[in-house]
């Protein structure tokens, strides 16, 4: 089931959006952006970082911990839902920086799956052989795809 | 009487929206990205849909 989501604003194009993470450390701004990396395919590279209010520098190497975590990314998930709505032939490229935000990232595909199957295709890129295969609960991987089913 | 123009917050924050969409803010990440995506390529089943 999708869990609550924070408010997000976006770009016209819907190719960047902002939210605020609420917690602990306080409000953060976080910035997602889809990046067109193979004008081809149409595949965008998913960026998720921190905006620093007063440069407005954006860093994606940042552990905020901020006790939102799930939140956060139901947030993304919703996001990338409202990406594809707009652009129905793109594909999402996403990679973690760091192992550990893989398995973030994972965990938030495994929690929604049920829904997520009955309109998107995910793929996982496996570490060991460089191969793709279609998103397995119990598996690693290093990136992952989504895209709408045709 | 003379008025003063004072931007509106939400004009402002559409306008570093903007601003920040127009570069990429994630350019390690795009090029790391690019780099997987070249060696590993597509899921072959994406691929068919695609072509």
């Amino acid at each position: 089931m999708i869990t609550d989501k924070y408010e997000y604003t976006s770009t016209e194009d819907n190719e960047y959006f902002e939210f605020i993470s609420i917690g602990p450390k306080g409000t953060i701004i976080k910035a997602v952006q889809f990046v067109l990396i193979d004008p081809e395919n149409q595949v965008y590279s998913l960026g998720l970082g921190d905006r620093d209010p007063i440069t407005n520098e954006v860093k994606d190497d940042i552990t905020s911990d901020n006790k939102d975590t799930e939140k956060i990314f139901s947030t993304i998930g919703y996001i990338c839902a409202v990406f594809l709505d707009n652009k129905p032939s793109a594909i999402i490229f996403i990679e973690g920086n760091t192992t550990s935000r893989n398995r973030i990232y994972r965990m938030g595909i495994n929690k929604n799956l049920t829904l997520l199957a009955s309109q998107y295709e995910i793929y996982g890129l496996k570490e060991q052989n460089h191969l793709w295969e279609r998103f397995i609960k119990s598996s690693d991987y290093i990136a992952f795809t989504v895209s709408k089913i045709h | 009487m003379a008025y003063t123009v004072v931007d509106k917050p939400q004009t402002k924050v559409k306008q570093t929206l903007k601003n920040l969409a127009s570069k990429d803010n994630f350019p390690s990440k795009t090029e790391r990205a690019k780099k997987l995506l070249s060696k590993a390529g597509l899921p072959k089943e994406l691929k068919a849909v695609k072509e």
